[in-house]
């Protein structure tokens, strides 16, 4: 017997109330509609069957008063069964031989109402029902040739019957209620396994937050601390640069222009390293974002440089992908900004296509500027990876920068499970390509 | 007419260098670090003679708060509230700008490191915010 909960045992109670209920009225509409073919007397049985069928619904209404009375439910049930053995003997008594099947019904409601041992009391019950039933009808039955042996084989059979009948409900029963309670305890058993994973994922996740703070607090104060004394020696060599220009030698003049450019390219370096860590680390929400509006965002940021090179901007359709938007934003702008950067003032030409890919969007970033040797093709992704600026003069200068913005779009698009590629020879311009789930979950 | 200006940062080489910068144009008064520049502007020891400034630049990260931390100070204070504060760090973090400008300061950026960007730089300051504030008002 599995331990049930009182609501358990209502909703039962409820149940089997309505179901005998049912099985009942189901019973008096067959009795009615059969009472030429077998000429009942409907008067003999109507009150007892209402009775009945009433009783039945009033207990279902107030299941949760008495579900817990076990005893008053046995007592009731047995008196039902007696009652239904008095209309099988109003009805014909045993020459009406095949309403013998209805006792059935109250066994299994007995199985649904107790889910114990009771389906025996009740199967004995209606078997001694018509044990009697046949006792008061034996003269009659004797009359129309059935002998006091026949009567007492009858009497053995619906015992026997009955009681497998309440035997087989009974294991039924019994197994639906393992099975009950075995889905009752795996389901407590994963419910258990997920808080438990759940609990684990958020641990983590704090850690991992943790970490990033800590990662971005480092960061923070390596740049200041790094920074701050480089941009007092940059102050510090410029002033005198400034003040005592005039009293060096051509020589001392140049050594301090050196310190000077050198102190700003670092300075430059931990600036571009700083920003870099800024953009990549900042967490965002996953979204649809539509890379046409970011292009033409970037597009619009760099107007006054597209002015200045003359250069034309060609943007075809784009397609909506799902990800971090202002990391995105930060990759294309990047993107577009180097180009601009490497096509020659007056014929320069920068076209923004899309296409798919394998199952990802790509969007291509083409310039027709002084493209990029093969040898340095790969590492112009890695932080500070540059072409030297020997080789890689535009107009006539070499191109300025640290080597960080490819960085940034590398680990933006991987950040996107995706990738970011180039193709291009020196002179015949550049396409850079980042392939984007096109449909990533967040 | 002189106009004084505090200087707040924590780095020495920094502050001979903005003082050489902006020696001919404003009164260049410097602390390092934000004890300092609360006792200079509330004139407590060992700045009980000094003058109110007309602006303030205050470097954000200095060595015992930072500079939202100064600037809650000053507002609390009628009296320093409306001195103008251009908050200069060594990064262009969002947060932090958000920090400075939700504490009151009225510019914040980052820190030049050469010698005409950081005059213009000041000087474009003072000729922005400067004459609304209290220095200003004295002098009229």
């Amino acid at each position: 017997m599995e331990p049930q909960s009182a609501e358990h045992r209502v909703a039962r109670a409820r149940t089997a109330a309505l179901i005998a209920a049912a099985g009942l009225a189901t019973y008096f509409a067959y009795v009615v509609a059969t009472r030429r073919i077998f000429l009942f007397d409907l008067g003999r049985v109507a009150p007892l069957f209402s009775g009945l069928i009433v009783a039945n619904l009033v207990l279902a209404a107030t299941a949760a008063r008495w579900a817990s009375y076990r005893r008053a439910i046995y007592v009731f049930e047995a008196a039902q069964v007696v009652a239904c053995t008095v209309i099988l003997h109003r009805l014909g008594g045993l020459v009406m031989g095949i309403l013998f099947v209805t006792y059935a019904f109250p066994i299994i409601l007995s199985e649904i109402l107790h889910s114990d041992r009771s389906v025996f009391f009740i199967a004995n019950v209606a078997a001694v029902s018509f044990a009697a039933m046949l006792w008061v009808e034996h003269s009659m039955l004797a009359a129309l040739g059935i002998d006091g042996r026949q009567q007492v084989a009858f009497v053995a059979m619906a015992f026997a019957i009955l009681n497998f009948l309440a035997l087989y409900a009974d294991r039924y029963g019994y197994q639906l209620r393992n099975l009950a309670t075995e889905l009752q305890r795996k389901v407590a058993e994963r419910t258990e396994e997920l808080t438990a994973v759940n609990r684990a994922l958020a641990e983590k996740a704090r850690a991992l937050e943790e970490k990033q703070e800590e990662l971005r607090s480092f960061v923070y104060t390596v740049t200041h601390d790094l920074k701050a004394p480089l941009s007092a020696i940059l102050l510090t060599a410029d002033l005198v640069l400034q003040r005592h220009g005039g009293a060096l030698t051509a020589e001392g003049r140049d050594d301090l222009e050196r310190i000077v450019r050198l102190a700003g390219g670092t300075e430059d370096m931990i600036r571009d390293l700083l920003e870099m860590f800024r953009i990549t680390s900042r967490p965002e929400p996953r979204v649809a974002v539509d890379l046409g509006a970011l292009v033409a965002e970037a597009v619009e940021t760099l107007r006054p440089q597209i002015a200045a090179k003359g250069a034309q901007v060609v943007v075809g359709p784009l397609p909506r992908v799902r990800g971090e938007q202002w990391k995105l934003a930060h990759a294309i702008s990047n993107l577009l900004g180097n180009a601009l950067k490497y096509v020659p003032a007056g014929h320069g030409r920068i076209e923004v296509t899309s296409g798919v890919d394998n199952g990802f969007a790509t969007l291509s970033v083409r310039d027709n500027g002084i493209g990029i040797p093969p040898a340095y093709q790969r590492n112009i992704f890695d932080v500070f990876g540059r072409v030297p600026d020997a080789e890689q003069v535009v107009d006539g200068a070499a191109a300025a920068g640290s080597g960080v913005g490819l960085a940034i779009v590398k680990r933006v698009v991987e950040a996107h499970r995706g990738s970011v590629d180039v193709e291009s020879a020196p002179g015949r311009g550049s396409c850079f390509t980042l392939h984007l789930p096109a449909e990533e979950r967040a | 007419m002189t106009v004084d200006v505090l200087v707040v940062d924590d780095n020495q080489g920094f502050l001979r260098a903005v003082r050489a910068v902006l020696a001919d144009t404003f009164v260049v008064h410097t602390v390092e670090n934000g004890a300092e520049a609360l006792a200079f502007l509330d004139r407590r020891p060992p700045f009980v003679d000094a003058p109110r400034p007309a602006f303030v630049v205050l470097d954000f990260h200095l060595p015992d708060m930072n500079a939202p931390a100064v600037l809650g100070h000053l507002a609390a204070d009628a009296g320093l509230r409306a001195i103008p504060v251009l908050v200069l760090s060594q990064a262009d973090w969002d947060e932090d700008a958000a920090a400075a400008r939700d504490a009151g300061a009225r510019a914040f950026q980052v820190k030049p490191s050469r010698v005409h960007a950081l005059r213009d730089a000041v000087v474009a300051f003072w000729e922005e915010h400067g004459h609304a504030g209290p220095g200003a008002a004295g002098r009229r």
